[in-house]
């Protein structure tokens, strides 16, 4: 598996550490209730398709990017800047 | 009054040569990180630009006689070979003594295929990437001169993975 | 027989008998040139069995390269190059090949059929997985591993290209002569050991002229262009996501041993775009004793005459469905090998049987109502061929039927950017090869945007295909399919008439086509034979499908570079070196290499060192090396701000030149990390990790800075090597500093938890007052080129004092006397709460894991907590991990009410002291309650006290 970081290139799979579901970057306000935060911290979707994630340019540049994948075809669509992405 | 002493990283290992590839510990000169707080990127380019450098942009190096700055990451760059910066507006850390750096001369191509996830031979410049398991940075100088640089207490470790990996390339001839 | 009389010859054994080979012809070409027939025993019935092809699917001559430790089992006898020396074994054979009496499986086969195992040895139960698989497996079974640690090398390497050209037979060639002219950057990787692919193996005319002037002619063109690499003896085995390849190359196994050369390397071939031209595989057909050694692959009979100068037998017969069979007939007769039958199918001719024990020596045949008998010690076979479709099955690709070619082409599109040409293309003429891969290549070309230069097709062969299927021929006697697997037609049928119709579900009721070659001659055979038992077509029954590799890989080369000092980084601190000259044991800390306790003279155990080193920072002053702990540097406007929000506790507060405490959450709730950040000056910190957390920690703050609160302004960056930092701790650590830095300290100028810089001979240093031991403590961080020289001195000033270097040991017993928590402690279900740092949480600010903390459930009272923990009885032994229990309750699950974290026996107090979580454990202090460890056998009981053993009012620290 390849990701094209976007300010290193196409690099190995190896460089980068998974982070998780990109549902992170909408973190609720404090207050915003139980079931709000479940669905934060625990809930996610498993589809057979297109996904959005968090992955870590550790071995890179060190930018968190937000990747748009197939999970059927393994198929990447978009890599974006954590920072930058559309939140 | 107490007098320490110096020690290199690579103290002991290097240099070393394995066929055609010679390995070799890179002077341990003073060496800068420097973080531009949000927005200061120009500012900090414009501050560097004075002693001769810049901010590079990602996978840059440049040269300013003996110093230079090169790209360390996103938003990041390592000022080498500056006694003092210029105050920036920016996080700035000593790193002079944070990192083994070995220069990989001769078949270093041939060597770090071996090691490096990366297609090398078009770089020119600096990457971050890794050496084995562990994550580095890799300037090339010139297609038969690479320096590879990884945290010091993996000098060992670094020094150990190029042996390898020279000691099959020199066997194939 | 050798045909042409070789110039040089070079000795090797095969079960030790010597031969004469020619170096760089096959294994199988000298064995069969030294008329060796008889090579290896089947895996289940241990029939016979002779060299079948002479490419990388040969499912029958497998044999074992070297002894010992170097010994190579199931290395193809097709692939092996001869070298002077090689020693070669049959495998599976017991006492020898000849007189094998494991082929006493062959006379009991009525019983072995498929799925015999499953239906024979069902009871009772226990027995399948002590008696009856051991004894089965050792029975059936290729060759055996040494047991014995590799001394050999491998390699791995990584390469990238624009196109990747996948074997280089015509369609190959053809395929990186278009993309080298056109400047593309390009690798041409080819299994055997010689570009040209059948054309090495087929007398053909290209341009008038013999193929392989062609061959040679290209080969030379490519070899010149700088833009073009040629990997000869590299096996593409695998194809991965995003253009990732796998091949192995062997680089080492066809000469003897050289010093530093590796035998083989894994490559990860990175490709643009890439062009499949791995030709076809030739399958056979299931007549009765199909397998007996002499019946060979007609595409393999002409590459040993054509290419190798071997003749296979003095009198061959050919038998199969394509106008291979006159093909055949017409090189063996040009090469003047006796063709006894020439039996093409299409005219009726069928063999109905053979005979010969350990080698043909006649086939029946049945023509036009009669049956007779040649005598025959060579049998050439052609079912027709299959395109090598494998590598683009890899990512779920399934093959289509091509009624055509009666066989499986590629489905289009079935690995991204990958294009078939040639014969896996379903192209098999040479002359449409050579069109194919000129037009594929072309187009793949454009498609990444590279004008194609022009090339001129050449003449070749376009004789036609004329295949007519014929899969079986009905008789008395075995039918073979998959020789490597030993599975016959009855064994399909079989399946079949159990029910098992869907191919998958024959496949592993038979084991059909799941040998290491993967049935690459015998999948569809078997798929046309079902297809045929359950009455449906072969399209409608199902497809053939392979997974990577392509070839067997061995794992040492998969696994190359990762042994012993290569198996992961090591970091060693500026002392490593005077802890290990100390006579220090090492121990690992993730990476790290830290010491474990210092021996001296007259210590036998580490206990008394242990203890010693203990007593040393309780009443004078010891040193150790702390610089393994993570320190991250955090700088920027909003520096204390992230502080606040990744840290439980407030840290904008936090004044220049102090040290806070602070206790970090996941999101969860749930304790991440703890440890101490250091104010240095304004908007600037440094913030220390545990060891363990050191990489989570910094990945974690990125996240929260790029994903999380990417309004924040600041920034971090790992300091952790930059410093090497010691620790002074004990009532005497003072007088150590001050014997050291340039300018002394005292309690008023630098009390408990302050920071600042100092200078040492004028170098600048960090010391900072924290404490890990209790007692009165200091750290010293210096850049770490002077490390080992600081580390030396302080040692020296310590023993003037009375103490000395302590290791992790006593680092351990002195944070558990004072209840210093540690991974053992906060090791990912532990709260702030449970470890009765609750009042850590400030409510008055949001922070990572705020929110989560506070849920019902995660502040009962019911929770275990954390609890220091002492003997209380006759066993005075503890144990970390055993589990805690109501005194007087059965040491059962549900009885369960807490665990042991840490222990140690603390010379201070003078008994063993630990720590654990016990159900209300705060609650519970002064209680009796019993502790088992069900793994070492200890049953104690102990009393629960609060963690803090020694000076809970902490005055030693404040000195």
């Amino acid at each position: 598996m390849r990701i094209n970081c976007p300010v290193c290139g196409e690099r190995d799979r190896r460089e980068f550490y998974y982070g998780g579901d990109a549902v992170a970057m909408h973190r609720p306000a404090p207050d915003a209730g139980v079931e709000v935060w479940d669905s934060y911290v625990h809930l996610r979707e498993n589809p057979a398709g297109q996904t959005r994630d968090l992955w870590h340019h550790e071995a890179g540049c060190g930018a968190w990017l937000v990747v748009t994948r197939n999970t059927v075809t393994h198929a990447i669509s978009d890599v974006a800047l954590a920072k930058e992405a559309k939140r | 009054m107490v007098k320490l002493l110096e020690t290199s990283p690579c103290a002991g290992l290097l240099p070393r040569h394995i066929g055609q590839t010679a390995l070799s510990e890179r002077p341990q000169g003073p060496m800068w990180s420097v973080a531009p707080f949000a927005g200061q990127k120009l500012a900090v380019a414009r501050a560097l630009q004075k002693i001769g450098l810049t901010f590079p942009e990602p996978g840059q190096v440049v040269q300013s006689g003996v110093p230079s700055v090169v790209w360390f990451g996103i938003d990041q760059a390592m000022v080498f070979d500056v006694a003092a910066l210029p105050k920036l507006a920016a996080a700035v850390t000593d790193q002079s003594d944070g990192w083994s750096c070995v220069r990989v001369e001769g078949r270093a191509l041939e060597v770090l295929v071996r090691l490096v996830p990366v297609d090398l031979r078009k770089q020119s410049g600096a990457l971050r990437s890794m050496i084995g398991h562990m994550s580095a940075i890799i300037i090339v100088r010139d297609e038969d001169v690479i320096d590879v640089m990884v945290m010091r207490a993996m000098a060992q470790t670094l020094v150990h993975e190029l042996e390898v990996a020279a000691t099959g390339v020199a066997a194939r001839g | 027989m050798r045909l042409r009389k070789a110039a040089v010859t070079v000795p090797f054994t095969f079960d030790g008998v010597k031969y004469q080979g020619v170096a760089g012809e096959t294994l199988a070409a000298a064995l069969l040139a030294n008329g060796v027939k008889l090579v290896a025993r089947s895996f289940k019935y241990h029939r016979p069995r002779g060299v079948m092809g002479a490419g990388s699917e040969e499912p029958n001559a497998l044999v074992t390269i070297g002894t010992g430790a170097e010994a190579d089992p199931n290395v193809r006898a097709t692939v092996q190059e001869v070298y002077e020396g090689l020693a070669a074994f049959s495998q599976n054979a017991w006492p020898t090949l000849k007189n094998d009496v494991m082929a006493v499986n062959d006379f009991a086969a009525p019983f072995l059929g498929a799925g015999f195992y499953y239906k024979t040895f069902m009871w009772p139960k226990a027995f399948w997985e002590k008696l009856y698989e051991p004894i089965i497996r050792r029975a059936a079974g290729l060759g055996a591993l040494s047991g014995r640690s590799d001394p050999d090398t491998y390699e791995k390497a990584f390469a990238f290209c624009d196109v990747l050209v996948i074997g280089a037979g015509p369609a190959g060639l053809m395929a990186a002569l278009v993309a080298g002219r056109s400047g593309a950057d390009v690798i041409l990787a080819e299994e055997d050991t010689a570009l040209g692919g059948r054309l090495l193996s087929e007398i053909e005319e290209i341009d008038g002229a013999p193929a392989l002037d062609w061959v040679a002619s290209v080969a030379a063109e490519l070899s010149a262009m700088p833009n073009v690499r040629i990997m000869t003896r590299t096996s593409v085995t695998g194809a991965y996501d995003q253009g990732t390849f796998g091949a192995l190359e062997r680089v080492g196994d066809f000469a003897p041993r050289r010093a530093g050369l590796p035998r083989a390397c894994f490559w990860r071939i990175v490709a643009k775009r890439s062009v499949l031209c791995a030709g076809s595989l030739e399958r056979s057909i299931a007549f009765p004793n199909n397998d007996r050694p002499g019946v060979m692959m007609a595409g393999a009979v002409r590459a040993y005459v054509n290419r190798w100068g071997v003749a296979p037998g003095h009198k061959v017969a050919i038998f199969g469905n394509t106008d291979d069979v006159a093909r055949t007939a017409r090189d063996l007769r040009a090469a003047g090998v006796q063709v006894v039958a020439e039996l093409d199918s299409r005219t009726g001719a069928r063999v109905i049987d053979t005979a010969g024990r350990h080698g043909l020596q006649s086939i029946k045949v049945a023509q036009n109502g009669k049956t007779r008998k040649i005598e025959a010690d060579c049998l050439a076979v052609t079912g027709g061929w299959n395109p090598t479709v494998h590598l683009t099955c890899h990512m779920n690709g399934r093959p289509v039927w091509d009624p055509e070619i009666a066989s499986f082409v590629p489905s289009a599109g079935a690995v991204p950017n990958l294009v078939t040409a040639g014969a896996c293309h379903g192209v098999f003429e040479t002359m449409g090869c050579l069109a194919d891969a000129a037009q594929i290549t072309e187009a793949a070309l454009r498609n990444m945007d590279i004008k194609a230069a022009k090339v001129v097709l050449p003449q070749a062969d376009q004789s036609p295909y004329n295949i007519a299927p014929l899969w079986m021929v009905e008789g008395k006697g075995r039918k073979w399919i998959d020789f490597q697997n030993d599975v016959h037609v009855k064994d399909v049928r079989l399946a079949a008439q159990e029910n098992f119709r869907s191919v998958e579900h024959m496949k592993r009721y038979t084991t059909q086509g799941m040998a290491p070659d993967q049935g690459k001659s015998s999948n569809v055979v078997a798929l046309a034979v079902l297809a045929d038992a359950t009455g449906r077509g072969i399209p409608e029954t199902g497809t053939t499908t392979f997974r990577p590799p392509f070839v067997p890989v061995p794992i040492a080369a998969m696994g190359a570079g990762s042994k012993g000092k290569g198996f992961a980084p090591q970091r060693f601190t500026t002392s490593h070196k005077a802890s290990v000259a100390a006579g220090a044991p090492m121990i690992e800390a993730g990476l790290w290499y830290r010491p474990s306790y210092f021996p001296i003279a007259g210590e036998t155990t580490w206990r008394q060192s242990c203890d010693r080193e203990v007593g040393m920072v309780r009443n004078a002053v010891g040193i150790v090396d702390v610089s393994t702990l993570g320190k991250i540097d955090i700088q920027g406007p909003d520096a204390a701000k992230l502080l606040d929000f990744v840290y439980t506790n407030t840290f904008s507060t936090l004044k220049v030149g102090k040290v806070r405490y602070g206790l970090m959450l996941r999101e969860d709730g749930h304790v991440l990390d703890d440890g101490t950040t250091a104010c240095l000056g304004e908007n600037h910190y440094v913030m220390t990790t545990t060891t363990a957390a050191a990489g989570l920690v910094l990945r974690h703050l990125e996240y929260v800075l790029q994903i999380v609160r990417p309004d924040l302004d600041a920034k971090v960056i790992s300091v952790t090597e930059q410093w090497a930092q010691f620790g002074i701790a004990g009532p005497k650590s003072r007088d150590v500093i001050n014997g050291i830095i340039d300018t002394p300290i005292d309690d008023a100028s630098f009390p408990y938890m302050a920071c600042g810089e100092v200078s040492i001979g004028g170098i600048g240093a960090r010391l900072f007052r924290i404490s890990f031991s209790g007692e009165q403590a200091y750290e010293l961080a210096v850049p770490a080129r002077y490390g080992a020289s600081l580390y030396e001195q302080l040692v020296a000033d310590a023993a003037k004092l009375g103490g000395g270097p302590y290791g992790m040991e006593a680092l351990n017993v002195l944070r558990i006397e004072k209840g210093f928590i540690t991974h053992a402690e906060i090791h990912g279900r532990v709260t702030a709460f449970d470890i009765g740092m609750d009042r850590m949480v400030s409510r008055k600010k949001d922070c990572i894991g705020l929110t989560m903390a506070a849920r019902e459930g995660l502040m009962d009272e019911t929770r275990e907590q954390l609890v220091g923990l002492k003997p209380a009885g006759a066993v005075q032994q503890m144990a970390a991990g055993a589990h805690l229990f109501e005194a007087g309750a059965e040491a059962v699950r549900v009885n369960d009410q807490g665990y042991v974290t840490s222990v140690g026996f603390s010379p201070t107090l003078g008994c063993m002291i630990g720590l654990g979580f016990l159900e209300r454990g705060r609650a519970r202090h002064g209680e009796v309650i019993r502790m088992v460890d069900h793994l070492r056998g200890i049953d104690a009981t102990l009393e629960v006290c609060d963690p803090v053993f020694f000076d809970p009012e902490g005055g030693r620290l404040r000195g």
